[in-house]
């Protein structure tokens, strides 16, 4: 059995908001093994960035722990533990500092966890540039002189100049343009099989999940609510959020049309009132049966697939809808 | 069908310090009554400043503007600030990206709802208005529409937000909602629930759409023609169905291609160069030095290849791929 390079067990992460205690997660389980890319799906608050600082040590968990390699990482990192995880943010128009130069970006973990000598520096900001395909005397230039797409390419370099075996990508291409953004994309697999990265993908685009992952966690309100390798989910989805959320892709061919499950997005009202118990979906729910609302369903079913829902789909999404609902092809 | 909106020729330049900027070198659009019409295009392509010109939003300086412009008979680039102003919120309406930056968050969802209304031909007195604001929520699936009015935006979700600045902006019965990249700041469930919504109330009031998107996917599923801006021109502009099974210009087909498929795992095909510069643009064709099929005939004047109900405009006779 392989060990898994980074696993988190039991992650429960909970915010003091004035007097109320907010529950970012709620006891997450998770393994990534080396050389594979998992990816992390899921709405805004679904706890899914909160997940990825408590890989990065930007924040403690309350409870749980994260091992690295085997190896638990102690809540406060030392400078030795955070040159194993990079991490690549979404926006690279605010992670890169305009007042410094390209080169300063890349060379500053260089120097922090003195990883060359001065006089290779420059050498080895160039031969990272180039890595991720820029010309190495960009290294001189400003960010302000770059586009999106050779920020973020910038932004990739810096994360792997402390060659990490970890990275966090977090929304990577989602403030991009499509056509920049296939290139991003392509850019990530190469190095993945070049440098035999580790990706842990965070992203609410299922679309770039199918082209760069091979398994996929999908969260809701700080629980795992389904898990599985890409194709499972992807083409038998159980779990009511993880089908709206395939549903929204916004595809453009028929061909893609096919794949996607269909959902009744007529028979959706919304109310200002939250779910107290059980399920977290089900005010969103048009499947919610009663069941749904006095236990909160525990991720269950094989390792390949597995889902936390009291009235999931089955193989044929099109079975099991309340009378006098109509399904219109997913949007 | 009756134009609403038509555009001929739209040109627009602004003047910078580093000299003139054309953003829109010579636009054609028709939006008919009740129709929906989508403008794509990657960022820089000029989509938000058509919507600007529409709404006469345009600044009034450093600014040169050629054209016509005309909406619902009158032409919009000749006429007073006062008209403008006087169409915008009442004929023609708009939704944003980002509902909880497009309300104000010192004021109810009531108190701004209610100055919309005043916006109305006719003057509400405050039980109408209460009224006409609840079914208004109503109409948008909101459960509870008395508690949204009473409260703030930041105190609702951004769904509920989005469903309120719909309410908001067919409440009018407008004759053009432009609805310029509609919920990209959205989670896309939430997103595509209120596109849903949207495209539902829109069309049971007979309400025109243009909707301004650079999500390809996204107009597909809302719009009945498609227009593809690039540097300022719509390179390619066919019914929905037609772009999307059969694009003819370079840049409709690398834009597709570069879009990552459900259906199948391969990586999407990037386009490689950049957008152009607008400062620096030559005459002939835009996407020229990104596209695959150039030749040196496409630097000089580009025709535009009208059949079928679709235009295209690039230099080559462009066959079905």
């Amino acid at each position: 059995m392989k060990k898994p390079l980074l696993e988190i067990r039991g992650a429960v992460k909970t915010f003091q908001v004035g007097r109320a205690e907010v529950k970012a997660l709620k006891g997450v389980d998770l393994a990534v093994y080396r050389g594979e890319t998992v990816a992390i799906v899921g709405e805004s608050g679904s706890g899914k960035t909160t997940l990825a600082n408590l890989v990065l040590g930007i924040e403690k968990p309350t409870a749980g722990e994260i091992m690295l390699s085997g190896r638990t990482l102690p809540p406060k990192r030392t400078k030795a533990d955070r040159r194993h995880i990079g991490l690549v943010q979404q926006n690279p128009y605010s992670t890169l500092n305009p007042r410094k130069s390209i080169g300063q970006a890349i060379g500053l973990p260089l120097s922090v966890h003195r990883l060359c000598r001065r006089s290779e520096r420059r050498e080895r900001i160039g031969a990272l540039l180039e890595k991720v395909g820029l010309h190495r005397d960009l290294q001189d230039r400003r960010p302000l002189a770059l586009s999106g797409g050779q920020r973020q390419r910038v932004a990739i370099a810096r994360a792997l100049s402390t060659s990490p075996e970890l990275l966090v990508l977090d929304e990577p291409t989602s403030s991009l343009d499509v056509s920049v953004q296939a290139h991003t994309l392509r850019l990530l697999r190469d190095l993945q099989e070049e440098l035999g990265l580790t990706y842990l993908f965070i992203t609410h685009d299922l679309s770039v999940v199918r082209v760069l992952a091979s398994r996929v966690i999908v969260m809701y309100r700080g629980s795992v609510v389904e898990e599985g390798t890409v194709e499972e989910v992807f083409f038998r989805p159980r779990h009511r959020y993880t089908q709206q959320l395939l549903a929204s892709i916004p595809t453009v061919s028929e061909d893609d049309d096919h794949v996607k499950p269909e959902w009744p997005w007529d028979a959706d009202t919304v109310s200002t009132e939250a779910a107290v118990t059980g399920c977290s979906f089900r005010p969103r729910c048009p499947f919610a049966i009663a069941d749904c609302a006095r236990k909160a369903p525990e991720l269950a079913g094989p390792k390949e697939h597995r889902h936390a829902c009291l009235n999931p789909s089955s193989s044929s999404t099109k079975e099991r809808l309340p009378s006098g609902i109509e399904l219109v092809p997913g949007q | 069908m009756e134009d609403l909106l038509r555009i001929d020729g739209l040109k627009l330049t602004f003047e910078t310090h580093d000299g003139p900027v054309s953003v829109l070198r010579g636009v054609d659009l028709t939006v008919g009554t009740g129709e929906r019409v989508a403008l794509v295009g990657e960022s820089g392509s000029g989509k938000s400043v058509t919507a600007r010109a529409i709404m006469g939003l345009l600044p009034q300086r450093r600014v040169r503007i050629g054209g016509n412009l005309h909406f619902d008979g009158s032409d919009v680039l000749k006429e007073s600030a006062a008209r403008a102003k006087a169409r915008r919120g009442r004929d023609i309406t708009m939704i944003f990206q980002d509902p909880m930056a497009a309300l104000n968050p010192v004021f109810t969802i009531r108190q701004q709802f209610a100055a919309v209304l005043t916006r109305l031909d006719r003057p509400l007195c405050a039980a109408e208005a209460e009224d006409s604001m609840r079914t208004a929520l109503r109409d948008v699936s909101i459960a509870d529409p008395e508690r949204v009015l009473d409260s703030y935006s930041f105190q609702l979700s951004g769904g509920l937000n989005q469903r309120v600045m719909i309410a908001m902006a067919l409440v009018s019965r407008p004759k053009l909602l432009i609805a310029d990249e509609p919920g990209t700041a959205l989670d896309v469930t939430v997103q595509q629930q209120t596109l849903h919504i949207m495209g539902n109330l829109s069309r049971s009031y007979g309400t025109a759409i243009l909707f301004i998107s650079h999500n390809l996917g996204v107009v597909r599923k809302f719009a009945d023609r498609v227009c593809v801006m690039y540097a300022g021109r719509i390179v390619e502009e066919a019914p929905t169905d037609v772009l999307f099974s059969d694009p003819r210009h370079p840049y409709t087909r690398a834009l597709l291609a570069s879009v990552p498929r459900l259906s199948s795992d391969r990586l999407p095909e990037p386009i490689d160069g950049s957008v152009p510069d607008l400062a620096a643009l030559a005459d002939g064709c835009p996407f020229e030095p990104r596209c695959p099929s150039a030749r040196p005939e496409c630097r000089g004047s580009v025709p535009v290849h009208r059949f079928d109900g679709r235009s295209v405009t690039c230099i080559q006779e462009v066959a079905p791929a």
